[in-house]
């Protein structure tokens, strides 16, 4: 296996040199040091093997193939089809393989304080944004994934909230794949919330994506003083996707940043968050809801790094796992010795609902400084017996009484979504995908 | 309604005998007390009823309607009419009480070819009844017992039978946890369920409760057998004596 995939990490060196030439040119001088960066790390970090810490759960190169194409041409803008997503009140971006289409997206107006555009117009509008924020939160110089992301950065996603700006509705980031063939997806997402800017930002990562594929997102935000962000990603490619994402927060002080990630399909999600409060008085939340069937791996790595007094950060995170479901939770909460006054709490439960399935909780607490209030638990079990009997004394089937808990157990996260049409939403897909595993399983 | 007959009960996991040939014959409209001391089988007999997991039925019968309930689920004997009420009601975090409550309703009535209930209808009934058992109408909007004190779990549980209408109610040491107010509350509760076509079996430790709901027939569970049946004076009896006097008998000789 480590040889087949040595194989892929050379065939991606000879890629990227070939594409550096021709078709990354003329995307700016910033870009292209970037990648040089990114290909100079990923040449000598290659994928993470299993031996690493961090990887011990989620060997990665058993999800990678020998054939990717890196840059894919054939992008089919017409198979873009009217996205579900669209009625929900709120602007609209499409993208396609990370690019994005603005003819297909309804942005908020000039004057809203707000900018949505490609990285490369960014790269012309707003050089010194690009300079000053473009690849400096995701560690592309010693991380594989953002390192080889890094690497063939082209293109991706920028958003830029102007100091005060307070977004009157969510922006929906619909991100759409086209395959025609084995493609190594790496979408980028740039976003700059300037001083006391608001706003609500949802990724939606759906549509059926193949398994000959691969994504590589990398996602950086940067929060200036007192701007309050509500972030949302939701990840439903079916049961083929793979997935590692990467997501970068920066805080400065009094800022508030929360992401609630939802995840309800995918052969392998891999989530890496670094959450960096690095003022005093920031607040940070991390939820998120999994669920997981057949032989999904899911696998969430969060760290939340204190280095500032006064901050307060909470996390929770549910799954539910069932058939031959793997689950990996491994939250970080390090509170520096500086960061007194941090109130850093984190809560992992999940439910097994089928013997073959598994799941590993590792909670890492570490602590530098004196006082401080931190807490972290984490549970892993069954539906309680005698909760189910409960709920059949009083008439329902055992099926009916399990969704009943298991919705009850997931709402705990959905009901922080504070969009309403989009908590609805998932609740029903929630509900759909309760439903056909209690079928499944009768 | 029901008729057990020479039920013999085993724990499953150690092979523990409870009840060793328990008979009682429960007719519509009837209020049956089973008192006992402590470890008799009052409560394995309330859950062998019910369908809990992890008794083992060896010998005996148990006919609910002419049907053998032994064979039903724990949720089709709720649907066919049977309710236990929990002597330790369970905690459903995130489990609301007017949602539950509802999608239990509807599958008891869907069962009985009554319609469902509109919202509508369905919170006026809730209302109504939560009134017979003075529950706080706030608690409707809670997760099911969470947060309740213990009477309230125990007045939520009568609720709840009132909500399901049902033919046969066993009540498990509803009156266990209970101050005196409670109790009387709790008591004219169920006395205004009491109907011709519905049974109460009262499964209780002490006589007191009795003095509220006045029973057409009290029997003594002692060590897994009915050893004593009489009407409401026997209870009163056991209030004087205590247990202790029956077991002395079974140990003469006098009652087998």
């Amino acid at each position: 296996m480590s040889g087949a995939k040595k194989n892929l990490k050379d065939r991606i060196l000879v890629a990227h040199k070939a594409l550096d030439g021709s078709v990354l040119n003329g995307t700016g001088t910033a870009l292209h040091a970037l990648r040089k960066e990114g290909i100079r790390s990923f040449s000598a970090v290659g994928f993470p093997l299993p031996r690493e810490e961090a990887w011990k759960y989620t060997p990665v190169t058993r999800w990678l193939s020998d054939s990717y194409e890196f840059l894919p041409q054939r992008i089919d803008v017409s198979s873009v089809a009217e996205q579900p997503t669209r009625s929900l009140e709120g602007y609209h971006v499409l993208t396609l393989n990370g690019r994005l289409l603005s003819e297909y997206s309804t942005l908020p107006p000039d004057g809203s304080g707000a900018v949505v555009c490609s990285i490369q117009e960014a790269v012309q509008s707003f050089p010194e944004l690009i300079d000053r924020h473009l690849g400096r939160y995701a560690d592309h110089r010693s991380e594989s994934f953002p390192a080889l992301n890094t690497a063939f950065l082209k293109d991706g996603l920028f958003i830029y909230l102007r100091t005060a700006t307070k977004l009157d509705q969510p922006l929906y980031i619909t991100e759409v794949l086209h395959e025609d063939g084995s493609i190594f997806h790496q979408p980028r997402l740039l976003l700059i919330a300037d001083k006391g800017s608001q706003a609500s930002i949802v990724q939606i990562c759906e549509g059926a994506a193949s398994a000959t594929s691969f994504e590589n997102a990398v996602a950086e935000f940067y929060l200036a003083s007192e701007a309050v962000i509500d972030h949302y990603h939701v990840f439903d490619r079916g049961d083929d996707a793979q997935i590692v994402e990467t997501l970068n927060v920066y805080q400065e002080g009094r800022s508030h940043f929360s992401t609630n990630h939802v995840a309800f399909s995918g052969s392998l999600i891999r989530s890496n968050l670094n959450l960096l409060p690095d003022g005093e008085e920031c607040e940070t939340r991390l939820f998120g809801l999994v669920v997981a069937r057949g032989k999904a791996h899911v696998d969430v790595h969060s760290l939340v790094d204190h280095a500032q007094p006064s901050c307060m950060s909470n996390e929770l995170y549910k799954f539910i796992l069932d058939d031959e479901a793997t689950g990996v939770f491994n939250g970080k909460v390090l509170v520096r010795q500086d960061a007194q006054q941090t109130n850093a709490y984190q809560t992992n439960r999940s439910i097994l609902l089928s013997s073959s399935a598994h799941m590993y909780s590792k909670p890492e607490l570490e602590i530098y400084a004196d006082d401080v209030k931190c807490s972290h638990g984490a549970t892993t079990g069954q539906l309680d017996d005698e909760a189910i009997f409960y709920l059949r004394s009083r008439g329902l089937t055992k099926n009916h009484a399990k969704m009943l808990l298991l919705e009850a157990f997931a709402k705990d996260v959905l009901d922080l979504i504070e969009i309403d049409p989009l908590r609805e939403r998932l609740i029903a897909r929630l509900m759909d995908i309760l439903s056909a595993s209690a079928t499944n399983n009768a | 309604m029901l008729q057990i007959e020479n039920l013999h009960v085993q724990i499953e996991e150690d092979g523990t005998k409870i009840l060793k040939g328990v008979n009682l014959s429960v007719s519509a409209g009837e209020v049956h007390a089973i008192m006992g001391p402590n470890g008799s089988g009052k409560s394995t007999l309330a859950s062998v009823l019910a369908g809990r997991a992890g008794y083992e039925v060896t010998d005996g019968s148990v006919t609910f309607q002419g049907q053998d309930l032994l064979e039903m689920e724990p949720d089709v004997r709720a649907r066919e009419g049977l309710f236990l009420a929990f002597q330790y009601p369970i905690e459903l975090p995130g489990v609301s009480m007017s949602n539950f409550l509802r999608q239990a309703v509807n599958s008891v009535r869907a069962h009985r070819g009554q319609d469902e209930l509109s919202a509508v209808e369905f919170l006026k009934m809730m209302k109504e009844r939560a009134g017979y058992v003075n529950l706080d109408p706030s608690l409707k909007q809670r997760a099911v017992n969470e947060g309740f004190s213990g009477g309230e779990k125990k007045r939520n549980e009568i609720f709840q039978l009132a909500m399901l209408e049902p033919k046969l109610a066993i009540l498990d040491e509803t009156d266990s946890g209970l101050d005196i107010d409670a109790m009387r509350i709790v008591a004219d509760g169920i006395n205004r369920l009491r109907s011709e076509d519905r049974s109460f079996v009262i499964i209780t430790h002490y006589q007191r409760m009795l003095d509220y709901i006045v029973p057409d027939y009290v029997h003594v569970l002692v060590d897994g057998q009915i050893v004593r049946s009489g009407d409401k004076d026997l209870a009163l009896e056991l209030e004087d004596q205590g247990y202790d006097w029956l077991k002395d008998e079974i140990a003469e000789g006098t009652l087998s």
